[in-house]
Order: C-alpha cells, then structure tokens, then sequence
C-alpha cells in the first residue's frame, strides 16, 4: 500500500461519538465552570488583549509599519535574503509575522503563504551550500515551514470566493511548480542522508497538499506530477529502507 | 497559522473566564478530542472521561488567572499530559476495541475494499508503539500542523519529521503484514 493512501486512511479511521454523552458531558463541565466563571465580561473591544486590528488606529500603525518594512527600510530590505544564523535574519521573519497578522481575504493568504513557502525553499538551498551540521539543522526546519506553509495555502483554498477561487488556485499550481523545480535542483545536490529525505518528504507533499483538501477545480498538472513524484520517492525511499529498518530496529531496543 | 477574527475574540473571551465563550470551546473541540482519544487508546469510555477531563482541567488552569495562546495545541497538550500521567498502558493493553460497524455506511460491495483496506490500517495502527501511533494520530487522523505537535509533545519540528517518517514507514510494513496474515 502506498504511503500517501495510508495517510488518508488515517484520516478516515471511524470513531463515532455518542451524541448524548457529548451533550450530558457538555452539562456537567459547564456546571463546574459556571462556578468559577467571571460573572460578565465586559464586551468593550478595547478590553481584548492582543488583536491589534480590532482598533483602527493599530491597524493603521501595523499597515504603515509594513509600507516602512517593505517599502522603505532598507534595513528590512537588506534583511530580505538572508537566512537563519544571519544577524538580519529575524528581522525578516518579523516583517513575515506582520503580513501574516494582518487581516487578508483567502486568495490573498493563499499567495503570501506559497510565497513565503518559496522562500524558505531559497533559504534551505543557501544553508545547503554551508555543509556545516548546524546549517543543515536549519535547512530541515526550513523545509518543515515550507511544508507549513504550503498546508495552510491549501486550507485557505476553499474559503476563498468561489469567483476568486479560479485564480488562487491557478497561482497556487503555478507556486507548486516553482516549488517543484527548487526542490528538484536541491535533490540533483550532494546531500547528507537525512537532509535527502527531507527534501524527497517536501516533494512527495507537493501533490498532497495541492489535492489533500477539496479543491474546487480539477488539479490536473498536479495530478499527473503526484504520480510522477511518488514513484520518484518510492524508489528513493527503498534504497535507504535497510537504513531505517535498521535505526528503527535500534529504537526498539532501546525502549526494551 | 491564521487565525480568524472570531477565534481570537473567542480566545479573548475565554482567557477572561467567560463561561459562555467556555462553551463554545467545548463544542468545537469535544469532539475532536474524543476521536483523537479513541483512536490512541481505543476504549469509548476511556476517551470519554479523557476528553470531560480535559476540559475540566482547562477551566482550572483559567481559573489560576494562566491565559492560553493557542486553543488548539492548548487543549491537545493537556489531553496528552493526561493520558501520559494515567493511561499510560502497555502495548498490549491499547488493543482497539471494535470500531462502530462501517459496513453500515456504504452500499456493500463498492465499498467493501476501502473498508477492507480501513480495518487493515486499523490493525496495523495497534501494533505500533505509543509515542509513534500519537504522531500519527495528531499529524493525519487530527491534520494538527507540525507546529501545534511541537507545542503538544514538546518535540522539535526535526524530531518529529523524522518520526513521522519513521512511522509511516513502521505503519506500511505493518499493514503488509496484517494483509498477508488475511
């Protein structure tokens, strides 16, 4: 059976919930807490903490902030291409934090996702070129966010406009392309065991998170790609199978 | 990684021990909860106290005045701190019971390889270790992102690619097995 079946078949695994415990359980917890509950709480907006564009004045502080960040910082800029162990470095992921606070319809979220996707995908292939253990440790984290990021592009899909959904889904195919092609140039590198299946993990994920959630149009590039990358991960996957049936081996003992 | 304007207001309300917005939590998260919890440990009665306790300890820990961050990987860490601190069983033990009859859902025969195929994931899953089965679990029965299994298991995103690599891979040849045994 295929990895990627057994994922969905996770998923599916049946557990049903009995309905009325649910609802004596919901009773009983609510009892509880009504005795510890705070009598009312007060529904001022200025009382919430930390959701910053409830109150116009942060929303336009954070929206001027990002012009300064992209537009005109050139410390920001000059931040743009560097990568973790950089002293700029978390500036960039802070300009990142901002787009992602402020609010955006679902096709805008789709794309700032596959874009920041991208680049962690250029990020890894720079820490790559490193060949130190430390910078390989950061690649792998990269590509752990890449894959992230990917899945939540994916999930924002569906909550687009259906009118804006033809082309949200058109540009996300086109970033799992790009995505493809960076992944595929750091596969052709000369690369440490785990870091080569890390990079074969993200691009069997690339299909899966471009057909995992239901789409709203036919994913056809894709879905003759995802044929095309799992064989590729397949065979990739056996040549390292006595490795990790061997490592796995060791783990059991070690639980023993 | 995005959250809506509503489940940070929620949030809000919630980390203000506002009994109503409690509720809300409870119908959005009970169930999912149960689910993760009968699919690890595979008893309903189990999963069903696990989950009520859940809850139970969530409000206490508001009610200490401590505030949450993230609902989610909040109330998933404090389900699997329980079950680490007192289900913890051996292997053995986690046997999964019977699942409710899926054949009931389906017209017969169409369905009956996918069923076949399900009831064969379903065996393969037992025979896994715990620690691997709940990074299974998290990552593809509750698709929780890497970073809320970071914040549930306390693993860093590494360890945990690798797991789950690990175990997808311990799950396959496990499920060869249980179709070769049939």
């Amino acid at each position: 059976m295929r990895i990627s079946r057994i994922k969905q078949l996770i998923h599916k695994l049946p557990a049903e919930i009995d309905k009325s415990w649910l609802a004596e359980a919901r009773l009983e917890i609510l009892a509880s807490v009504r005795n510890t509950a705070v009598a009312s709480v007060p529904r001022n907006p200025r009382r919430l903490p930390s959701t910053f564009y409830l109150l116009p004045a942060r929303l336009t502080a954070a929206l001027l902030s990002i012009l300064i960040l992209l537009g005109g910082g050139a410390t920001v800029l000059a931040a743009q291409g560097t990568i973790p162990g950089e002293a700029l470095y978390p500036l960039k992921r802070a300009a990142e934090r901002v787009l992602l606070a402020v609010p955006a319809s679902a096709e805008q979220k789709v794309g700032l996702q596959a874009r920041l996707a991208e680049r962690r995908l250029q990020e890894v292939a720079k820490l790559f070129d490193k060949k130190e253990k430390k910078a390989e440790d950061a690649a792998l984290s990269a590509l752990a966010e890449f894959d992230d990021n990917l899945e939540a592009a994916t999930d924002e899909l569906p909550k687009a406009r259906p009118e804006a959904r033809p082309r949200a889904s058109g540009r996300l195919d086109k970033a799992f392309l790009r995505h493809q092609e960076l992944l595929r140039r750091l596969e052709e590198r000369d690369l440490q065991p785990e870091a080569r299946a890390a990079v074969l993990r993200a691009l069997g994920n690339l299909p899966r998170a471009a057909s995992g959630t239901p789409r709203v149009l036919p994913f056809t590039p894709s879905e003759v790609r995802k044929k095309d990358v799992e064989k590729r991960t397949e065979t990739e996957k056996e040549d390292q199978s006595s490795r990790d049936a061997r490592s796995t081996d060791e783990d059991r003992r070690q639980e023993d | 990684v995005f959250r809506t304007l509503e489940e940070k207001q929620l949030l809000a309300r919630v980390n203000a021990r506002d009994a109503d917005a409690f509720a809300e939590v409870y119908d959005r998260y009970a169930p999912r909860l149960f689910r993760h919890a009968y699919i690890r440990i595979g008893r309903k009665e189990v999963a069903e106290d696990l989950t009520s306790r859940t809850f139970l300890k969530a409000w206490e820990y508001l009610a200490d005045g401590k505030t949450v961050n993230y609902l989610t990987s909040f109330l998933y860490r404090v389900l699997q701190n329980l079950i680490i601190d007192e289900y913890r069983v051996k292997p053995r033990e986690i046997l999964v019971e019977e699942f409710p009859d899926v054949a009931d859902r389906h017209d017969a025969n169409a369905q009956m390889d996918a069923i076949l195929e399900l009831e064969h994931v379903q065996g393969a899953m037992r025979s896994l270790p715990d620690d691997m089965r709940t990074l299974l679990v998290a990552r593809y029965f509750d698709q929780l992102s890497i970073a809320e299994i970071r914040s549930m298991t306390g693993k860093s995103s590494n360890a945990i690619y690798v797991a789950l690599h690990r175990g997808l891979r311990a799950l396959r040849q496990a499920v060869e097995g249980v179709e070769r045994s049939k």
